[in-house]
């Protein structure tokens, strides 16, 4: 055991030659000092401030179906048969049986397939079918294409064809992507298909007055002309008449057909038909007046486009879900776990729309949007639009006071289908292929049981494997001014999230108006959540320039004084002014 | 090296002074010796610079070896600068003090000495013992009459002058080694006021004296005395 130092030699000879008497009378003094004089320690009690903290909301919109298996023979249960669409119907000219056609009207918003049609505001009036040669009255054969078309251009002439036609997929099948409500990206395209164009010798209008025959050979027909009216509205009374090879039911015997699949105009709309030379499925209607004998419709491109049969492949088989009529919207989501291709299907949003708040400007950083992977853990870079700009990758916030508009949608270049949750990280520069540790904002949109959520994001740490952990401001603190420091107690104080890092800074503050301010340290937390932040005087100049102690979280690798103020201190300059001269 | 020409001096002093009386015990003698003298405390001890006074009770088993009954009694006080109080007036200012207090101590045991050359006018000697102490801390201070206690060895060793064949004069310096020894027990900070918390927090670190050694529980304090030899039955 060494000796312990002693208070020097010179003391101890000094004090063994002093009279016993003096050196017991020395020892009585004073034993309690009072260290802090005439200034006592100024204390300060902190609490959390109006802490801005980053946030926000999703909404979503444009809901799609993913994961449909549309290999499943009608999918999406559209199939109608041979005569589902073969009703009794009312019309301008009494009530008549025939194929109910008014589902199918399309004009130029409606179908993007090629050939485009011709911009319109063209849709069915009242009523649209082909009736049948027993209400028709014309005699065997003679049907009649009856009915009522509003938008198309007003005191016009419009030129009226059947016509057979197949279909050009091109990518994923059109009617697939508007079932499920996803982007067309590359439109089918229809051509005609089979026999020769045929147009009458001479002028036919449509007003139950003259029949053009229709048989296997003749494709598109020309079935004749109607005008509009001042209002746009034309009335289409054709009279087709089944002669020939035509496989078209002609009986006037009955009000209903035998239902044989080649005695149908429009074939039967069905998986595993064919559309028989012959058969139609489509009207079209072009703007102007065919040349009679010339066997040349008006245009390329028509007005309206009515699918009235099955799509086809080249050989006439009927395409799975091609079926007519062309789908007007996506089908019903909340019908579509019922259809046959709905097994492993899921609901997902076409677009998500963040509204971020309380991010601050980074500079040399980025935020970035990353989908994740509930199950795989996996995440994927999602490149988003940012206040209405092009899609980018990364993007900065103009401060923590503003709110960006950050949508995720078909531009991503992700499948919303394939994750669900959306994580906000900060980035070092450009985002890799993996996210950075700083995953500090997130939002689930799609949750284990399927259903789509929307509404507030989290902030805090997100890390599935280990859990995940809202940030929650929480703890106490305490200062004092002990001779030239400041000395901060901080107790129980959440620990940042990840990304982010506890600063202190001495504000002046007038109003809400900052007109001073000093960083002064990084604070770091123990264990349990405290820490003591020692602030020399020296250090900031002097402690009278300022009033309030602030502690903030700031992003790591970034010194700016954020408004995500998670201590505040009383304005010590107001509560000891005695104390404090300002500079 | 102040030390050294001390030393050297009272041996230029002896060797001058010719007619020396003996100051020899014998076997069988007792020896009573009042001495007194500072007390230098280990820093560590948080005790500062005491006086005491000593009464040691010899007999010898022979004329070098004695044994025998020794005490002594010191007054000091604690160093305030080991017990920072922190006191609170109102919830906006608060006091630091530096507490210090009063002490009493009783050393208690048993010693022996070796006279080296007892039949010299200037003996020299070593002692060595072991008893006990106990520190007297202020009531006042502590709210109630409050004590603590330990161990103690002693060592060490001093030179006798012969004034005559009863009495003579002897400078003693010793190490009194505390065992057991409890910093904190001198401590009249209640533990709420204290600066450094129960669980190792300091309040306000800079009223701490950084430079300030840890405490230990064995101390190693000196004693220098002068003390006055007196052999009971002598002329």
């Amino acid at each position: 055991m060494p000796f312990q130092r002693h208070h020097g030699l010179r003391a101890l000879l000094a004090a063994a030659f002093a009279p016993v008497a003096l050196g017991l009378a020395a020892c009585e003094q004073d034993a309690v000092t009072d260290v802090t004089g005439e200034r006592p320690v100024l204390n300060l009690l902190l609490a959390p401030g109006a802490a801005v903290l980053p946030g926000g909301s999703s909404a979503l919109s444009g809901t799609r179906i993913s994961n449909f298996d549309t290999s499943v023979p009608d999918a999406f249960a559209r199939a109608t048969g041979p005569l589902q669409t073969y009703v009794s119907q009312a019309t301008g000219a009494g009530t008549g049986t025939g194929f109910d056609l008014r589902m199918g009207v399309r004009n130029s918003s409606q179908d993007p397939r090629l050939p485009a049609l011709v911009e319109s505001q063209a849709a069915v009036g009242d009523w649209f079918g082909l009736f049948n040669p027993a209400w028709a009255g014309a005699g065997v054969g003679f049907w009649d294409l009856f009915g009522e078309i509003r938008g198309l251009k007003p005191e016009g002439v419009y030129t009226v064809v059947l016509a057979r036609m197949a279909l050009d997929v091109r990518g994923e099948l059109d009617q697939h992507a508007r079932l499920t409500g996803f982007p067309i990206e590359q439109p089918d395209s229809l051509y005609f298909v089979g026999g020769e164009p045929y147009t009458p010798g001479s002028a036919v209008t449509c007003n139950f007055s003259a029949a053009v025959g229709v048989n296997t050979s003749r494709n598109p027909v020309v079935l004749g002309v109607f005008e509009t009216d001042a209002a746009g509205t034309g009335i289409v009374d054709c009279v087709p008449a089944a002669t020939g090879d035509s496989p078209w039911w002609r009986s006037t015997a009955s009000q209903t057909p035998p239902g044989a699949a080649d005695s149908l105009p429009f074939g039967v709309n069905q998986p595993g038909a064919t559309l028989r030379p012959g058969q139609y499925n489509y009207v079209l209607i072009y703007e102007g007046a065919y040349v009679p004998g010339s066997n040349q419709l008006p245009s390329e491109r028509p007005v309206v486009r009515i699918q009235v049969g099955p799509d086809i492949d080249a050989n006439g088989n009927v395409i799975n879900n091609g079926f007519a009529p062309w789908p007007a919207t996506i089908t019903d989501l909340a019908n579509f776990r019922n259809l046959p291709g709905g097994a492993n299907a899921v609901a997902v949003p076409g677009a998500i729309t963040l509204n971020l708040t309380g991010l601050p400007t980074l500079g040399s950083k980025q935020y970035a949007v990353w989908l994740h992977n509930r199950q795989s853990n996996a995440y994927a870079l999602a490149r988003v639009k940012v206040n209405g700009g092009a899609a980018v990758s990364s993007f900065d916030s103009p401060g923590d006071d503003a709110t960006i508009q950050v949508v995720i949608d078909d531009e991503s270049g992700l499948d919303l289908a394939e994750y669900n949750n959306i994580v906000v990280t900060m980035e070092n520069g450009a985002p890799g292929s993996t996210p950075s540790d700083a995953r500090f904002l997130f939002r689930e949109y799609l949750a284990p049981n399927l259903s789509l959520t929307q509404g507030a994001f989290t902030f805090g740490r997100f890390d599935p494997p280990s859990g995940n952990r809202q940030y929650v401001i929480g703890g106490s603190g305490s200062a004092s001014f002990f001779r030239d420091s400041m000395l901060v107690s901080l107790q129980r104080i959440t620990p940042p999230p990840p990304g982010f890092h506890y600063a202190s800074y001495l504000v002046r503050r007038v109003n809400d108006n900052v007109t001073a301010s000093q960083r002064v340290h990084t604070v770091t937390l123990d264990e349990i959540g405290n820490a003591t932040d020692r602030i020399g005087e020296a250090e900031v100049g002097s402690f009278a320039n300022y009033g309030f102690y602030l502690l903030v979280l700031e992003p790591d690798g970034l010194t700016i004084r954020t408004n995500a103020i998670v201590q505040e201190s009383e304005d010590y300059v107001d509560k000891f002014g005695n104390f404090f001269s300002q500079d | 090296m102040r030390m050294r020409n001390w030393l050297v001096g009272l041996a230029t002093l002896a060797a001058s002074t010719p007619a020396l009386a003996q100051s020899q015990a014998e076997t069988g003698d007792w020896t009573l010796t009042l001495r007194g003298g500072p007390v230098l405390y280990a820093e560590a001890s948080a005790i500062e610079r005491g006086t005491g006074v000593a009464v040691d009770a010899l007999y010898h088993i022979t004329p070098r070896l004695s044994i025998g009954p020794v005490a002594d009694f010191i007054h000091s006080k604690t160093d305030g600068r080991y017990f920072i109080g922190v006191l609170n007036f109102g919830p906006d200012s608060t006091h630091i003090y530096e507490v210090g207090q009063t002490i009493n101590v009783l050393q208690y045991g048993v010693a022996a000495m070796l006279d080296l050359m007892p039949e010299t006018n200037i003996a020299p000697y070593l002692a060595a013992g072991a008893g006990g102490y106990t520190i007297y801390l202020q009531p006042t201070s502590n709210d109630m009459p409050k004590r603590t206690h330990g161990a103690m060895l002693q060592a060490g060793g001093g030179v006798r002058f012969a004034l005559s064949d009863a009495t003579a004069i002897q400078l003693d310096v010793r190490d009194l080694i505390y065992l057991d020894f409890d910093r904190e027990e001198l401590n009249p900070v209640r533990p709420a006021h204290r600066n450094r918390q129960p669980d190792g927090t300091i309040r306000f670190p800079g009223a701490e004296y950084p430079d300030l050694p840890e405490a230990t529980s064995t101390v190693h304090n000196f004693r220098v005395s002068i003390g006055f030899r007196y052999i009971p039955g002598r002329n």
